[in-house]
């Protein structure tokens, strides 16, 4: 079953991210990707996540579904105008690869080359636009495309810890009439605040993957409640990572995730984890979490 | 308004570096609002130039430097000086230098640095005295959406420039990804809006830019 079937199906979604690295390795994330694979229904590949220049997500994606996996491909809108969008868009159908996650991306000067050019010529309401419009067989401008004219499954993102939330929550809807058939949220470490959330979310009917992110150390817990928009790691989070034995981080790191997917599971449609470098730990999160 | 800062003074000598006489040139409108080619800051350059060992041959300081015909006709009773220097240094925008180079088809330095399209939007009496703030409202994108935005522009005031809500960048405290100085574009669009009572023009489904109408470069005409 593809990614867009088991969402019409109502199966629970499990979908795991990669980030690839800023060179040419992808045999790793195709490894960990096969060890994981009867579980996991999709793997998310980032764009040039946090704006800094490396392997694209196309690259991997393709590499991703020669291997018999369902990848879903990240496009952000800061780095291709509205032709290099769509012509990836094309791309991507051409390899089969039909899941696409539309995000705005991060500016370049939170990247390592604070020189290049921010595009954002689309935002991801458009984007998803536009891709709904290459279903039909037309371009965003109208133009005709030849036939077969690609199929997509689109998704978007959502930070349900954002303050105030009304802004997220029209974007929401407008991400929905654009398109968006699922959505994976920001990384959520607190019950109530995503309880509240998707109970005002409930309303766009679309499914909704909580965001699991993988505590590296108390620090990057501490480092993302300062920095990172709508993040919050309780104390008792922040304490048991820094109470942990170096030797035993990964280990509680992974209790507190399964833990958390524990608690949100029933809340919503699916979970997504994203490892930020502890990809091969996928599997264990997955084993503790019962999935 | 033009708004330009002054180029370092190192900046300035480098670049007059094979030069001798200097023709100096300003602005009494906007490059004097900025402080960076009024009266007082063509007489500060010319005793810097002075000292550095130059030749100040005379200097010009029309009342708009970007209106042609009048730089123009201003310009005949300098001629000599004009025709003394090697070089002109400009104090005022790259409209300004460009009018000027037209006129003398000499190279025109550029003093400062033309850096956005904005109004004086306050000024503060601090202990340096008081300090007018220039901010960046327009982006000249060629086809104003203002009425739909609050009057608050997202081409300029969010740093991605998106048109149909926030990115999921904005700080805790409202501020923007990218520097927190600045606060978030569209937490001031959306903050206005709701102010207004017009949250409706949120959710409109805005549609992408038509950049064929900033085909450069442009030109337009008027009546006199
Ligand atoms: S929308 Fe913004 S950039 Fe465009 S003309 Fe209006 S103020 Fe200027
Ligand atoms: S944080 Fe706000 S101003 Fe900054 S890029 Fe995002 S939406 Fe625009």
């Amino acid at each position: 079953m593809t990614f867009k079937e088991k969402i019409k199906a109502g199966k629970f979604l499990i979908t795991v991210e990669f980030g690839p690295e800023k060179g040419t390795e992808t045999q790793p994330f195709i490894d960990i990707g096969k060890s994981i694979a009867d579980r996991v229904d999709g793997f998310n590949v980032t764009d040039l996540q946090s704006a800094v220049m490396r392997l694209g997500s196309l690259a991997l994606c393709i590499k991703l579904k020669e291997a018999g996996l369902e990848p879903i491909l990240q496009m952000t809108c800061r780095d291709r105008n509205r032709l290099a969008l769509q012509s990836d868009l094309l791309s991507a159908a051409a390899f089969g690869i039909e899941n696409m996650l539309a995000l705005t991306g991060d500016h370049p000067m939170l990247g390592d080359d604070h020189a290049a050019k921010p595009v954002f010529d689309y935002d991801t309401v458009q984007l998803l636009g536009a891709a709904r419009k290459m279903e039909t067989g037309q371009d965003a401008a109208g133009n005709k495309l030849a036939e077969p004219f690609p199929r997509f499954c689109l998704g978007a993102v959502v930070n349900p810890g954002a303050d105030p939330l009304e802004p997220q929550l029209m974007k929401m809807e407008k991400k929905v009439a654009a398109g968006a058939e699922f959505f994976q949220t920001q990384a959520v470490y607190e019950a109530d605040t995503f309880e509240k959330f998707i109970r005002q979310a409930e309303q766009f009917k679309v499914p909704i993957m909580v965001g699991i992110v993988l505590l590296k150390s108390a620090g990057m817990a501490k480092y993302m409640n300062e920095h990172v928009a709508g993040v919050h790691v309780p104390d008792n989070y922040i304490k048991r990572m820094a109470d942990a034995p170096k030797e035993g981080r990964v280990a509680e790191s992974i209790a507190i995730a399964s833990e958390l997917i524990g608690k949100l599971k029933g809340m919503c449609r699916g979970v997504h984890i994203m490892p930020i470098g502890w990809e091969k730990h996928c599997g264990k999160v997955l084993d503790a979490a019962g999935l | 308004m033009v708004v330009t800062v002054q180029k370092s003074r190192e900046d300035i000598l480098k670049k007059l570096e094979p030069f001798q006489k200097v023709f100096l040139s300003g602005c009494k409108s906007c490059a004097t609002t900025c402080r960076t080619g009024g009266e007082r800051e063509l007489k500060e350059m010319t005793k810097f130039l002075t000292e550095s060992g130059k030749e100040v041959t005379g200097y010009l300081l029309p009342e708009k430097g970007c209106l042609l015909p009048p730089v123009k006709k201003d310009l005949r009773s300098l001629q000599k000086a004009m025709d003394d220097a090697e070089v002109v240094l400009l104090l005022c925008c790259g409209l300004g230098n460009q009018v000027l180079t037209e006129i003398t088809k000499k190279i025109v330095i550029p003093g400062c640095d033309t850096l956005f399209l904005g109004p004086e939007w306050k000024t503060e009496l601090s202990p340096a005295g008081l300090i007018n703030t220039f901010e960046e409202k327009c982006s000249l994108c060629g086809d104003c959406i203002l009425d739909l935005m609050g009057g608050l522009c997202p081409h300029t005031l969010c740093a991605k420039g998106l048109l149909n809500g926030p990115c999921g960048g904005t700080t805790k405290d409202s501020k923007c990804e990218v520097d927190s100085d600045r606060p978030c574009g569209w937490m001031l669009i959306y903050n206005r809006l709701k102010e207004l009572g017009r949250l409706d023009l949120m959710k409109a489904n805005q549609p992408a830019k038509d950049w064929s109408k900033k085909i450069k470069p442009l030109h337009s005409k008027a009546a006199v």
